[in-house]
C-alpha cells in the first residue's frame, strides 16, 4: 500500500471512486439527485486534472497493486475576509473491501500534515446526518460538530 | 413593523451591527474558529449589503420599526457543482433579529418573504446552515420543517 498525490493517470480510477462515494451520498439525501452521466464526461476528468495541478488542493490516492482503492480530496479555504484561512477536507472514501486497515487514518495525517506545512489551524468537513460510519470515524479523532446544515424543498 | 426589500439610503450601519451580533453568537458557540482577525473592522460587513442592492441573485429583506432596523434575512441564488441535476438552488446566508425583539414572529416573517422571492425565481430548493448549540435557531428550523442533512465538523490541525 502506498499512500501518494494524484497522478494525471489516475484520472479515471479516481472518477471511478469518486462516483461511488456520491452514490453513497446520494442516498442520504432526499432532495439534491446527482446526475449520474457526470461522472464518465470529459468535464469531470479535466476537474480532476486541473485540481492535481492546482497548489490549493491536495488529492491524496492510496495504491494497492496498481489499483487506486481510497482518496481523500482537501483544499485550502478563503473566508470572509475578516476570519482566518481553514484546511478543508471535501471527501474522503476507502473502498469498502479496503476498510478497517487503517488507510483512512493515514490519509488523514498525511492531509494534516499538509494543512500543517500550510500554516493553518483549523480542520473543517462535512458529513451526512445519517451517515453513521463517517460520523464515528471523525468523532474518533477528535472532530465535533459545530454547524448543522439544512436544505429545505419548496 | 413592516418587512420590505432593503433599499439604497437605508442605514448599513444598522445592519452591520446586527451582523455583527450574528458573528458574536458564533464567537461564543467556537471561540478560536470564529474569532475576527485582530484588524477587523465592521465596515469590512458593508460591500457585503452593496451587493444585494445591486445583484439580481441576492436580495436582504428588513424588518423596520419605528424607522430603525430590527432584523433582516439575505437569500441568495447560486449556481451548483455540474453534477447535481438541479443546477440553481437558494442560499439562506443571514437570518438575525435584535435580541430586544426576539419571540415576536419576525424572523418568521422574514424567512416567508425570502421563500416568496425564492418562488418568483423558480427555486426549488434551499438551504442555510446553523451553529449546532444555537438552540432557538435549531428549534424554529424544526418548527418550520426544515430538516437538517447534513453536520459540519471541526477539528484541530495540531
Amino acid at each position: 500500500m502506498k499512500i501518494r498525490t494524484l497522478k494525471k493517470g489516475d484520472v479515471k480510477q479516481i472518477a471511478i471512486l469518486r462516483y461511488k462515494l456520491y452514490l453513497t451520498w446520494d442516498a442520504m439525501d432526499p432532495i439534491d439527485k446527482m446526475d449520474k452521466k457526470y461522472f464518465k464526461s470529459q468535464r469531470h476528468y479535466n476537474f480532476l486534472a486541473k485540481w492535481a495541478r492546482d497548489k490549493n488542493y491536495l488529492i491524496l490516492v492510496a495504491e494497492d497493486d496498481g489499483k487506486i482503492v481510497a482518496f481523500f480530496k482537501s483544499y485550502i479555504m478563503e473566508r470572509a475576509p475578516y476570519l482566518q484561512k481553514v484546511g478543508y477536507i471535501a471527501e474522503s472514501y476507502v473502498d469498502p473491501k479496503y476498510r478497517k486497515k487503517g488507510i483512512g487514518a493515514k490519509m488523514l495525517d498525511e492531509t494534516r500534515n499538509w494543512f500543517k506545512k500550510n500554516k493553518l489551524k483549523w480542520i473543517v468537513l462535512s458529513t451526512h446526518v445519517l451517515d453513521k460510519k463517517a460520523n464515528k470515524f471523525w468523532k474518533n479523532r477528535g472532530f465535533e460538530e459545530f454547524n448543522i446544515y439544512y436544505k429545505k424543498r419548496m | 413593523m413592516k418587512i420590505r426589500k432593503l433599499k439604497k439610503g437605508d442605514s448599513l450601519k444598522e445592519l452591520v451591527d446586527l451582523s455583527h451580533i450574528m458573528i458574536k453568537d458564533y464567537e461564543v458557540h467556537h471561540k478560536e474558529f470564529f474569532t475576527l482577525k485582530k484588524r477587523f473592522n465592521k465596515k469590512k460587513l458593508e460591500p457585503h449589503f452593496h451587493k444585494s442592492l445591486e445583484s439580481k441573485d441576492m436580495q436582504t429583506f428588513v424588518a423596520e420599526e419605528k424607522g430603525k432596523i430590527i432584523g433582516f434575512i439575505t437569500v441568495e441564488v447560486r449556481e451548483r457543482l455540474s453534477l447535481y441535476e438541479v443546477s440553481r438552488s437558494g442560499f439562506i446566508s443571514s437570518l438575525i433579529v435584535s435580541p430586544e425583539h426576539r419571540r415576536k414572529g419576525i424572523a418568521e416573517k422574514l424567512l416567508k418573504e425570502a421563500i416568496k422571492w425564492l418562488k418568483k425565481k423558480k427555486i426549488k430548493y434551499f438551504d442555510l446552515d446553523t451553529a449546532v448549540k444555537n438552540t432557538g435557531a435549531l428549534e424554529f428550523y424544526k418548527k418550520h420543517n426544515i430538516h437538517p442533512i447534513k453536520y459540519k465538523l471541526l477539528g484541530e490541525v495540531k
